[in-house]
């Protein structure tokens, strides 16, 4: 291996780390501190009655994961969880709260509304099986914040043009 | 008595199904308009051109995967009918390109989106390429132009049905 190629090889090692905050690294146990210095601050912070707490980390707009850390009440991990995945969208049901909706799927790539049917509309972006890039849109009664419509929709990227 | 609600019955279906799916393959090149309001009734809507001809406009309804134009030349009869949700129309959506042009090449959407933080306005459209399937039109609200587009596929769900909508 030339000087070259090997220092391209040590640039790229930083980058693929810092694309990938290493949520792998976080075990249970590990203390908050470790947390935040392995993946740094949470985008929001969800506390529970019992003294723990859920810190969300949404990867998006251009990540299609957000990732929960729960924290017992001894500031310790209890667990990591990739939720934008059928295993929790599949939780969602009509009727669901918004807030409830928030707390398990994280916040939404982006929110939007419909004036014709009175509605707000939250959307994701997620990998299926690591391969299909999908979108989810959960549409909510703007009156009552309700969960009217989950849709899911595979993207298709060929721009109409046939592969 | 059973027999005569049978009788009755097939005697509703042929009219339902006419009401279901107006058959615009009766309309041909030299219709007159009334001929056309008789076949396929009126129009959801009209785009006038400056030479007198018409475009009427026959969406088809919220789930359905049809829109047709009706086009009526500067004489008053049907020059061509087509079926716009359709790639060969998608293709021609480019960016830059109005709201109206978009409405007058495929029609009324059956839905408008606004996402105040892109400043977007998303139109759609349900069609149908071998699986069903949903072409969006994505706006800059302000400017009202095309930015770009997007095809997305209907996803069956296998998983009882609980998020299907």
């Amino acid at each position: 291996m030339n000087a070259t190629s090997s220092r391209a090889l040590l640039l790229l090692i930083p980058a693929l780390l810092s694309g990938c905050a290493s949520f792998s690294a976080i075990n249970p146990g590990a203390s908050s501190q470790q947390v935040e210095t392995l993946v740094g601050k949470p985008a929001s912070v969800w506390k529970n009655a019992d003294g723990s707490e859920v810190w969300e980390y949404p990867r998006g707009p251009l990540g299609v994961e957000t990732y929960m850390v729960t924290l017992g009440p001894d500031r310790a991990v209890r667990e990591v969880r990739q939720v934008l995945s059928e295993e929790y969208i599949s939780k969602l049901h009509v009727g669901m709260p918004r807030d409830e909706v928030r707390r398990l799927l994280g916040r939404p790539r982006d929110t939007g509304f419909s004036d014709l049917n009175d509605e707000e509309i939250w959307s994701w972006r997620y990998r299926e099986w690591g391969v299909r890039n999908m979108e989810l849109y959960a549409q909510f009664d703007r009156a009552t914040g309700a969960l009217k419509k989950i849709t899911r929709f595979q993207v298709d990227t060929s721009d109409g043009k046939r592969k | 008595m059973i027999a005569a609600l049978h009788r009755a019955a097939a005697l509703l279906a042929p009219t339902l199904l006419a009401a279901a799916c107006a058959n615009f393959s009766t309309i041909s090149p030299g219709d007159s308009a009334p001929t056309v309001e008789a076949r396929v009734g009126a129009p959801g809507a009209v785009w006038k051109n400056a030479d007198g001809s018409e475009v009427w406009e026959y969406p088809q309804g919220f789930y359905a995967v049809q829109t047709f134009m009706v086009a009526f030349g500067s004489d008053h009869v049907v020059h061509e009918v087509h079926q716009v949700l359709d790639e060969t129309y998608f293709s021609r959506i480019q960016p830059g390109m109005s709201r109206e042009d978009v409405r007058r090449l495929i029609g009324k959407p059956r839905e408008i989106w606004y996402f105040p933080a892109r400043d977007e306005e998303t139109w759609t459209w349900r069609y149908r390429d071998i699986n069903y399937r949903l072409f969006n039109v994505l706006f800059d609200r302000s400017g009202g132009m095309v930015r770009s587009t997007l095809r997305l596929d209907e996803v069956l769900l296998l998983d009882g049905g609980r998020a299907k909508h």
